[in-house]
């Protein structure tokens, strides 16, 4: 009788190892199949994305050969990309010291743009909405943005109102600016300038 | 536990190579299922408030009145949703400036077409989307005792999706005339 129940339990401790063994090779590959896919599609990598600073960029966007990531992240993100083709898009999380942009902060953003060209920046919540605020205020574009004697552009992201070009904040948590520019260089209408004239994010005072 | 998982992986080193592979399997299902299980995609949102074949102009984007994510007032935009499943459907712009973009979006967000002004001066676009069957096996409109149409014929690789005309904020001396230039945009089904 003990001999039947001691094969019962070596039996009963078989099939546990093995249910075992198989939930955790399948948690392993379910972890890392799903887990590295999750972060290619969501942070890019060197082979989709172009990082300059702050500013991030998805290579392929909205391009008919779009690589499978940059299809996703857009998908996911569900937004209207412009082509990379056309315009580069640029999205920054982080100030120039990779600090997250957050609303109780203020921010100083300058560039110098490039002649002949289009651009315009635009800050967002940390989801992409547009921040409320009274004055109706979301983007500046290089039409509306007054310029500095020096040809630079300077532009505030504060929560009180600030001289000059001001985008509101109000208090939205943390933040994305988002920096469009089309270059009327080329026939493509993107130019070969890449990393030139993308604006430098700095902080300022906190509260 | 990452001892219990080491010795785990040290008395299964043999199925290691399995388990890589079934991660890279899993990776590129996930990668490529991805777009098409997402439900809130820019079609998705965009597509219930747009009558089907009608260029509409829509409102000036603002906090309270922003259809997708990360869709600013520095342009104007004006959206057509088409299908070509019942019938072909035509779309006729004008670029007239560098910044301005015709692009053709698939349900997926994928991009199916796309122009873009040029600094030499304005683009007139006229493209017939048909469904890509028809592109392979319809008859051509010669065959059919048509009279040849001029427009290229763009192959459209879904049967549904969104056109969307994009004009650039030039500023407030601009906005009328961009008004009226996305207004004269065209998107109308037509015959086979």
């Amino acid at each position: 009788m003990s001999f039947l129940r001691h094969r019962i339990k070596k039996r009963i401790a078989a099939g546990a190892r093995f249910v075992r063994d198989w939930a955790l090779f399948i948690s392993i590959v379910i972890a890392g199949g799903v887990g590295s896919s999750w972060y290619m599609v969501e942070a890019g990598n060197r082979f989709t994305t172009t990082t300059v600073g702050p500013w991030v960029t998805w290579n392929a966007v909205a391009r008919t050969d779009a690589d499978p990531y940059t299809r996703a992240h857009f998908a996911k993100l569900g937004a209207l990309a412009l082509s990379s083709d056309m315009a580069e898009t640029y999205l920054a999380r982080t100030d120039d010291d990779g600090r997250y942009l957050h609303s109780s902060c203020d921010y100083l953003v300058k560039t110098t743009p490039a002649p002949n060209s289009w651009w315009s920046l635009t800050v967002y919540d940390k989801d992409g909405a547009l921040i409320d605020n009274t004055a109706g205020r979301h983007a500046y574009t290089s039409e509306t943005a007054a310029v500095n004697a020096d040809g630079s552009v300077s532009a505030t992201l504060a929560r009180a109102a600030s001289p000059g070009n001001w985008l509101p904040t109000s208090g939205a948590g943390r933040l994305a600016a988002v920096f469009i520019k089309m270059d009327y260089g080329t026939a493509t209408g993107t130019g070969d300038s890449g990393a030139k004239n993308l604006p430098v994010i700095t902080r300022g005072d906190c509260r | 536990m990452i001892a219990a998982l080491g010795r785990y992986l040290a008395t299964n080193a043999p199925h290691l190579p399995a388990a890589l592979f079934a991660i890279i399997i899993l990776h590129i299902c996930t990668t490529f299922a991805a777009p098409g299980l997402t439900t809130s995609g820019a079609y998705d949102r965009l597509a219930p408030t747009l009558p089907l074949h009608e260029m509409r102009v829509l409102p000036a984007v603002a906090a309270n009145s922003q259809p997708l994510p990360f869709l600013g007032p520095d342009a104007r935009l004006a959206a057509c949703r088409f299908d070509t499943r019942e019938k072909n459907v035509v779309i006729t712009a004008s670029l007239p400036a560098p910044g301005w973009t015709l692009a053709l979006y698939g349900p997926d967000g994928g991009i199916l077409y796309a122009a873009a002004g040029e600094p030499a001066g304005r683009l007139d676009i006229a493209v017939l989307l048909v469904p890509e069957v028809e592109q392979f096996g319809g008859m051509t409109p010669e065959a059919r005792g048509e009279r040849t149409r001029n427009e290229p014929l763009l192959r459209v690789p879904v049967s549904r999706g969104i056109a969307v005309l994009r004009a650039p904020d030039y500023g407030l001396a601009y906005k009328a005339p961009s008004d009226a230039e996305l207004k004269r945009a065209v998107c109308a089904p037509r015959q086979r």
